[in-house]
């Protein structure tokens, strides 16, 4: 057996302790690798939060590129005052700004892809097709909301972010959160009974 | 007033839960290799930064190191078999088995190529060119001796992580070949990343590869193992002496 020497050990286990927060003060500090590891962390979340907000595959992945480009030129202005995340999503949501001043009207385009492999097993063939449709019905219902709405219903359904963190990345009181969730879920549910009746 | 009240929260509460079934597509698997190509390149400039020329200098050089002169040969011999293959078809007075034979001696080339470019492509500095040499090997149906050693130095030796758990899905592909799992079951002992720890012990679970019981065992014996790896490794062992 090849013997690990000491230093490496301690690399081993000063890596996997670091928390994101510590990633991101070594990488300001110019250690620029460790990026790598915030990358695979977080690149599949940020990329579900772009893709719900946008339905544009390739243009997901573009914009994940370009926030972690963002994090590396403007590290320095990391202070880990707040929670990584927190910063991370502020970053994203600008760089979702720009997409949307570069592709207006929103993109409509990938629309059913990855949506429906989640057929509950043991219903029958008509009660899955109903579900599927009623799915689609509600994605496009998605999709005709309005950003702001579409926005806190992806942190809170898909992003399975707390109250409180999506208050801290959308700067607005907990209490606001939880108002505008509500909203927005009545929003979407007008929008998909409308949809239905048409 | 209650009633609605009671009706509207059932109501979302139906629209919450049909959510469940609308997922985000997963992200192409390259993904990560851009990511690792971009910050190699961010981390370039930020050394050269400072002089316009040598900015300039080195933009023109990453010309040349995202497309190596190995990468152009093989462009080279590309063209040279389609050409070729063009004429044979084209060539009315010739025989059939010639023909066969010719394409089958540049399909050989090709495939020398591409073992020469990935051998090659897998010592470059730059951790993307690596792990664009690890991903041609996907192109491969077998891999032959040469290129199993250059990918199984690679698991042991490279630098950077991301190389190396690509590495270890590149050669789990090619399990079939003996050589492959003596090698990735030597390799064991020999990973200081708890990523790469647990992705070896997956794959030897995967693979019911009972031969790597005694490796697994002796990274056990580490004391700085981090903790939720030697729960993995010790669960792992539990299921292939089963």
């Amino acid at each position: 057996m090849v013997e690990v020497s000491p230093h490496i050990k301690q690399k081993q286990k000063h890596l996997t302790d670091l928390n994101d927060n510590q990633l991101m003060q070594l990488v300001k500090a110019g250690d620029l690798d460790k990026m790598s590891l915030l990358f695979r962390r977080h690149h599949r979340s940020l990329y579900g939060f772009l893709y719900h907000m946008t339905h544009d595959k390739a243009g997901s992945e573009d914009m994940v590129q370009n926030i972690f480009y963002r994090m590396l030129k403007y590290r320095s202005s990391y202070t880990g005052a707040g929670a990584f995340q927190t910063w991370m999503f502020h970053i994203a949501r600008n760089v979702l700004k720009d997409h949307y001043k570069k592709r207006q009207p929103v993109a409509v385009s990938d629309k059913m892809d990855g949506m429906t492999e989640n057929l509950t097993d043991g219903l029958t063939v008509i009660d899955q097709l109903e579900k599927k449709q009623d799915q689609q019905q509600l994605h496009q219902a998605m999709e005709l909301l309005k950003v702001e709405d579409r926005e806190i219903l992806t942190l809170s359904k898909f992003q399975e972010l707390k109250y409180q963190e999506i208050a801290e990345i959308l700067d607005i009181s907990e209490g606001t959160v939880k108002v505008r969730v509500h909203r927005a879920l009545n929003e979407l549910k007008n929008i998909y009974q409308k949809n239905r009746l048409l | 007033m209650s009633g609605e009240k009671e009706k509207e929260e059932l109501e979302n509460q139906q629209i919450w839960n049909l959510l469940d079934g609308i997922k985000a597509p997963e992200p192409e698997s390259n993904m990560e290799m851009r990511f690792q190509g971009m910050l190699d390149h961010y981390k370039q400039a930020e050394l050269d930064k400072g002089s316009y020329w040598k900015d300039l200098w080195s933009s023109m050089m990453l010309l040349f190191t995202v497309r190596p002169q190995v990468q152009f040969a093989y462009s080279l011999v590309l063209i040279a078999l389609s050409l070729s293959a063009g004429y044979l078809l084209n060539k009315k007075e010739s025989v059939k088995t010639d023909q066969t034979e010719q394409l089958s001696a540049l399909a050989t080339e090709v495939k020398e190529m591409r073992k020469m470019m990935v051998v090659s492509l897998l010592e470059n500095p730059s951790a993307s060119e690596r792990l664009r040499a690890v991903n041609y090997t996907g192109e491969m149906q077998r891999a032959d001796q040469q290129v199993i050693a250059a990918l199984l130095t690679t698991l042991n030796e490279d630098q950077n992580v991301n190389v190396r758990l690509v590495t270890l899905d590149a050669l789990a592909k090619f399990s079939d070949q003996p050589e492959v799992r003596a090698g990735l079951v030597s390799s064991i002992a020999r990973q200081d990343s708890p990523l790469l720890q647990v992705a070896i012990a997956n794959l030897m679970l995967k693979l019911q590869e009972k031969g790597s019981v005694a490796s697994l065992k002796a990274l056990l014996k580490q004391q700085e193992l981090n903790d939720a790896v030697r729960t993995k490794i010790e669960h792992t062992i539990d299921k292939l002496i089963i």
